[in-house]
């Protein structure tokens, strides 16, 4: 009962004409984001969190946020159409997708991604709702140890799950934490790796760097190319999939739900390997698995169900416990704090408006963004038809506008510049930086609850181990870090042993 | 058939990168001041995380040294592409950054937009670059200075 009067308060603000108008303009820029291959979600989020500090912080999270699922409807678009994911969790959608548009059924493969979305997406909120106010309260039992190995446990979740070497995930991640101590250090009023420049006083700042990392180098990687991708010539109709369509897909999209869900809310787990994970469960538990690859439609129904519904389930951590559980929840986290919040179990306490807000606000999002899509896909097809070379000069110039508004200074868009370098090369030499984003905001949590623990236990690391919860996390955080080693070096091993076994053969 | 050794692996010059710039971080660090445990100072957790990375990057370079064969090379990473529109994209945004403040903002803009959309453009004509860039300057001088009310550089043309 509790829970529904909340919920009613959540549309009271969700539905005022303002909030309503931004949810509109997040969703509608978050499909535009995931049909155009060359920005990502974090990419539009950082450009345009600048553009938010105008705003209440309510407005500005349910526009943000708006982003972020929107973008997972408009990557199945590009998916079936050009076979190039308009972003990294439509990845696996190219596989079936694509082959059900060369075999004339683009609509109903748009049309199956579109509701299987829709239905993930309310299921996922449904989840959402009920367990974010049961999180928060357990939640109010962590102290600063807690917190700490929470942090530790998380940054070592995103290390272990991420896609490419656990061995540089690791590195970027303890890179991101030392790049976040730069500046003013807030106990002993000491700056730290400021080069004696006072604009680095008050650190690297987010917009800059995610900007850097995520817009201005993806551009890079994107200009250097030399094919740019067609679009399949296809009629695009009949978007309402038929019954035995419905059939085929109704397993896949309530099981992609259930695990994008779940997938959402550990850290490191997110939209990409949520989806990435449900093909291949249907994959595997498929009557016929050879039909996968060839335009099976759970092939497309399942991922593009778990995707939706990671975007929900990775609210939880953010919200209740003050921790991203990925890079996208790092930007809102990132807003939040802008905006003068402080995420966590306090969240839900002190701003019942932004908390429920943002929820209803989904709800509302997940409507529009069914209401939009399959309409509005002649002209997502026209978006695409944009040469990238006219698109790039506005994604960089809106790059630059953005770091420059921050502050009205020249020193934000070179520092972005920077970063923007250096994540251009990272990617070259297959550096993933989103663990760097992670470990750059988690950073300063990390130290502060680092420190106060060790004021709480007079200087004493056993605290960490004394009290179960922290011990719990900790314990779990060496065993993945010391599995991911004993696995690179397994690794290593089987390579060795197949190099030995060709030499022998030669 | 012997092997040469040819040190241009990528991971190897990632090892040598990281790892210099954990000893940096730790030098500073211990400038810093480590503290106690009971109080740490504000060189501690910088410390910490320089030491994670310098190690791994230790770790790269000894098992590249140690591989008989270099499975990627550093040109490789830079075959089939074309790198130059890279570099020179760096550098004339490196370039609009600098002129920004001193000529203002729609000067620099139409300048750079200009440059821009003539990188990917293999044809004689200018015309249609500029008018595009002069479109792209106006309109996002609108959007931006005037509709979302950011305060951009005057510079030359005081506006």
């Amino acid at each position: 009962m509790e829970i529904l009067n909340n919920l009613a308060y959540g549309f009271s603000v969700g539905l005022q004409p303002t909030n309503l108008l931004f949810c509109f303009v997040g969703v509608l820029l978050g499909t535009l984001v995931g049909v155009l291959p060359g920005i990502g979600p974090v990419g539009a989020m950082s450009i345009l969190l600048p553009a938010t500090y105008h705003m209440s912080p309510v407005t500005a999270i349910i526009m943000l946020a708006g982003i972020y699922y929107g973008s997972m409807y408009g990557g199945s678009t590009t998916s079936i159409l050009v076979n190039i994911p308009g972003e990294a969790a439509s990845v696996v959608t190219c596989l079936d997708g694509y082959e059900m548009a060369k075999q004339g059924r683009a609509g109903p493969a748009l049309g199956i991604a579109a509701f299987g979305s829709f239905i993930a997406g309310t299921l996922g909120l449904v989840g959402l709702v009920l367990f974010a106010v049961p999180m928060a309260a357990f939640a109010l039992r962590f102290g600063p140890p807690e917190y700490f190995a929470l942090i530790v446990l998380g940054l070592t979740l995103i290390t272990y799950l991420s896609q490419g070497s656990i061995l540089k995930a690791i590195m970027m991640g303890a890179f991101g934490i030392t790049l976040s101590c730069v500046g003013l250090d807030q106990i002993h009023g000491e700056t730290r790796f400021s080069f004696d420049l006072m604009e680095l006083w008050d650190g690297v700042g987010l917009v800059p760097l995610a900007m850097g990392m995520f817009g201005i180098s993806e551009v890079l990687c994107n200009i250097e190319k030399t094919s740019s991708p067609e679009i399949l010539k296809t009629k695009l109709k009949d978007f309402f999939p038929t019954a035995s369509d419905w059939m085929q897909a109704k397993g896949a999209i309530a099981r992609g739900s259930l695990l994008g869900f779940f997938l959402g809310v550990l850290p490191g787990g997110g939209t990409v390997m949520s989806s990435f994970l449900s093909y291949g469960l249907e994959k595997r538990i498929a009557k016929q698995p050879d039909r996968f690859g060839k335009g099976a439609i759970e092939g497309v129904a399942g991922p593009e169900s778990a995707n939706n519904s990671a975007t929900a389930g990775s609210f939880i951590p953010l919200l209740t416990l003050g921790i991203p559980s990925n890079i996208s929840m790092a930007m809102l986290f990132g807003a939040l704090l802008i905006h003068g919040m402080r995420p966590g179990p306090f969240l839900l306490k002190d701003h019942p408006d932004l908390f429920w807000g943002v929820i209803s606000s989904m709800y509302i999002g997940n409507v529009l963004l069914l209401i939009l899509n399959l309409p509005l896909i002649p002209i997502w097809v026209r978006v695409l038809k944009i040469p990238y070379r006219v698109l790039f000069p506005l994604i960089l110039l809106f790059c630059v506008v953005g770091s420059y508004s921050l502050k009205n200074s020249v020193f934000d868009v070179v520092i972005m510049l920077i970063f923007g370098v250096m994540g251009y090369l990272f990617r070259k030499f297959q550096f993933e930086g989103a663990p760097l984003m992670l470990g750059f905001v988690l950073g300063p949590l990390l130290e502060k609850n680092l420190r106060q623990s060790l004021i709480l236990s007079k200087g004493s690391f056993l605290i960490f181990f004394t009290r179960p919860l922290a011990a719990i996390g900790l314990s779990i955080a060496l065993l993945l870090f010391i599995s991911s080693f004993i696995f690179i070096l397994g690794q290593k091993k089987t390579k060795n042993l197949r190099h030995e076994a060709r030499g022998a053969r030669q | 058939m012997a092997q040469r050794m040819v040190k241009n692996s990528a991971d190897l010059l990632s090892g040598l990168f990281w790892t210099g710039v954990s000893l940096f971080v730790t030098v500073e660090s211990f400038r810093l001041g480590i503290g106690t445990g009971h109080n740490p100072g504000p060189g501690f957790v910088p410390l910490c995380s320089a030491v994670i990375f310098g190690v791994l990057g230790f770790v790269l370079i000894v098992t590249n040294i140690q591989k008989k064969r270099w499975e990627r090379r550093i040109a490789d990473l830079w075959k089939h592409v074309e790198w130059k529109k890279v570099v020179w994209v760096v550098l004339s945004l490196f370039l609009y950054a600098f002129l920004f403040s001193k000529i203002g903002y729609l000067l620099a803009t139409a300048g750079v937009m200009t440059f821009l959309l003539r990188i990917t453009r293999r044809s004689k004509m200018w015309i249609p670059e500029i008018a595009g860039a002069l479109m792209i300057a106006l309109a996002s001088y609108f959007l931006f200075g005037v509709l979302m009310g950011i305060q951009l550089p005057k510079g030359l043309l005081d506006l």
